[in-house]
């Protein structure tokens, strides 16, 4: 069996004086090593800039606060209704969590690898890991300090303010925006990836924000619980499945959507479509 | 649709062996005494009996082996490739059996970090040194083969297929599977968004065992991912290839990898095991049973098994069952 780990505790040896900052998760080393005010300033300082960008190679992009459309009419009734909220202003990863950085995390913290770690083809170091669980996932995020984005969160950065349909605005998807295959068209030369993509693979797809892939590419766990947006879930889904958002490389085009909500059981971990992406959250 | 998927859409049966593991020890049905032989490293998938000794094949380095009633093992053959394919399963020889002076071996799909090589997924006839013969590579994953007076029948697991070759060298499709419908409902502890509806959701058949009686070929079906209870069968066909529809023999059954006809008349299916979505196959989940295909009646050979892909049947009623953990289980009927 692959060894499941903790996730957010690293088993590095222990060192010799002072508190065993080894031994907590990656965030709270870097806040207690500043807190410690240790007289290797340049260390400090940049102990301070890993907490601010805790991913190597993944920028997290402020997301600004304020209201924006949540939710269509016009579409599955688990996405109604529209209406407007207010969100606080978060920061969300750039891209999805690509290979290379999961590996860093299994390496850090002993963490089970992703199940397509040695796919010649979904493992390769820049595409977006896949084979994860939503608690791989959350897991991968809580070492780092952050979260999974809320729905609320997702949708913003994927709609705008303004509730486009889609990162891009309101243009349909296309295979150079999303990595999908196109139905239509099977001898269509944009399409160049079999499976996953390069996670900047898709400039054309990006948000006001410049995110990629918040729809394409692979689908993407939320933090959240499936249930309606408005009453109370039925009892036989209740606190049972977690939400994915964003569509797929597989995906036919009614699942390429900015509020497409699949729900799955969270422990799934053998989706060769899926991965995930972090914010840091005040929600 | 499928919004999540796993890729195993040419897979065969065999599913991330890292997670055989050690698990509880097999246990004889009613009736069977068990004995439980472990070779260390080794990762078995075909046995077949061949006079006094036992063949078997070995994915962990691609030889065939005899097994002589000593249970000493010799290799013999050439290394065949083996390695793992995409999914980190194992690949290889998977299916051995004597034919003539030499040997059949159906070998696997292209392991995943091997360059091409000719013998990747195609039936090949060995001697004790080398490939003699390449009878056909036109397979995706050729997984298990019967022969009979005129022709070999080869499974293709990747196809979904039941292919037959004359000795002319003649190749001829006698059936394709359609894809199995199972009950959306029977996921929704999946997905309530994808199959909580009325609409039955589909998986590939994937057929991995053939045996051969009364000039009917039947072949256990494992059912593609994500393997739900019950959601695989046995299913017979004509042999001439005059068939509109499968048969269906036996339904219910738990990802069937292996079938083997008792002297007796009743078929043996091995079952690989339950599959759970968070873990994947469950250690100690297999299962062998006999099934009188006359009545239905079913009896449990041997439960308890850990990822087992092969069974035949040797001499004196006695059974052998092969294992990814490198076990090979001997089931004797009590007299």
């Amino acid at each position: 069996m692959r060894q499941v780990g903790n996730g957010s505790i690293s088993s590095a040896p222990v060192g010799l004086v002072g508190p065993r900052l080894s031994r907590l998760p990656r965030w709270t080393r870097a806040r207690e090593a500043a807190r410690l005010a240790l007289p290797l300033c340049f260390a400090a300082s940049a102990a301070l800039a890993s907490e601010l960008q805790p991913i190597t190679g993944n920028p997290l992009i402020l997301i600004p606060g304020g209201q924006f459309v949540f939710g269509r009419d016009d579409s599955n009734a688990n996405e109604r209704p529209r209406r407007e909220l207010d969100l606080p202003s978060f920061q969300m990863n750039e891209t999805e969590i690509t290979n290379a950085q999961y590996e860093s995390f299994v390496e850090e913290t002993a963490h089970r690898p992703a199940y397509y770690a040695g796919h010649p083809v979904l493992g390769v170091a820049d595409h977006p890991v896949v084979g994860v669980s939503w608690f791989d996932a959350r897991d991968y995020c809580t070492h780092y300090g952050l979260t999974l984005p809320s729905e609320r969160e997702f949708e913003r950065a994927a709609r705008g303010r303004s509730g486009s349909l889609f990162p891009w605005g309101d243009g349909p998807p296309a295979p150079s925006r999303t990595g999908h295959s196109n139905p239509c068209c099977a001898s269509d030369d944009s399409v160049v990836y079999p499976m996953t993509a390069p996670v900047r693979a898709f400039a054309a797809g990006q948000s006001a924000e410049n995110i990629f892939d918040l729809v394409g590419n692979v689908w993407q766990w939320t933090r959240d619980w499936y249930a309606p947006y408005e009453g109370e879930p039925d009892p036989k889904i209740a606190n049972k499945f977690r939400v994915l958002r964003g569509g797929a490389w597989n995906s036919d085009l009614a699942h390429l959507s900015a509020t497409y909500r699949l729900a799955y059981d969270p422990n799934f971990r053998y989706a060769a479509n899926g991965g995930f992406r972090c914010v840091r959250s005040s929600e | 649709m499928r919004s999540l998927v796993r890729i195993t859409a040419v897979c065969a049966a065999m599913t991330v062996f890292a997670m055989a593991q050690a698990a509880g020890e097999p246990t004889p049905g009613p009736g069977y005494q068990i004995e439980i032989v472990r070779e260390s490293g080794a990762i078995f998938s075909g046995v077949a009996k061949d006079g006094e000794t036992l063949l078997l094949t070995n994915l962990a380095d691609g030889r065939l082996y005899r097994r002589d009633r000593g249970g000493q093992l010799q290799a013999f053959g050439p290394v065949l490739p083996h390695g793992v394919d995409v999914m980190g399963d194992p690949s290889g020889p998977y299916r051995v059996k004597p034919l003539g002076k030499g040997y059949l071996v159906a070998q696997g799909w292209k392991p995943a970090n091997n360059d091409e090589n000719p013998n990747d997924h195609s039936l090949l006839e060995v001697d004790e040194t080398s490939v003699t013969r390449i009878v056909s590579s036109d397979f995706w994953n050729p997984f298990d083969f019967v022969i009979d007076d005129e022709a070999t029948f080869v499974v293709d697991s990747g196809r979904n297929s039941v292919e037959r070759l004359d000795r002319a060298g003649g190749k001829t499709t006698i059936f394709t599977f359609p894809r199995l419908k199972h009950q959306g409902q029977a996921l929704g502890g999946l997905s309530p968004t994808e199959f909580a509806g009325k609409e039955p959701y589909e998986v590939d058949a994937v057929p991995t065992g053939i045996a051969e009686r009364d000039g009917r070929l039947y072949v256990s079906l494992f059912g593609g991912f994500p393997y739900i209870p019950g959601g695989g069968a046995l299913v017979s066909l004509d042999k001439s290839g005059n068939n509109s529809a499968a048969h269906l023999e036996v339904g219910g059954l738990d990802t069937p990898v292996g079938i083997a006809f008792e002297s007796t008349g009743l078929i043996l299916i091995l079952q690989h095991g339950s599959f759970d979505q968070a873990t994947g196959f469950l250690p100690g989940s297999g299962e062998l049973i006999g099934v009188d295909l006359g009545t239905g009646d079913r009896k449990v050979v041997a439960s308890g098994l850990n990822r087992p892909v092969s069974v035949a049947v040797l001499d004196e009623g006695k059974i052998v069952v092969s294992q990814l953990d490198g076990a090979l289980i001997f089931l004797t009927p009590r007299r």
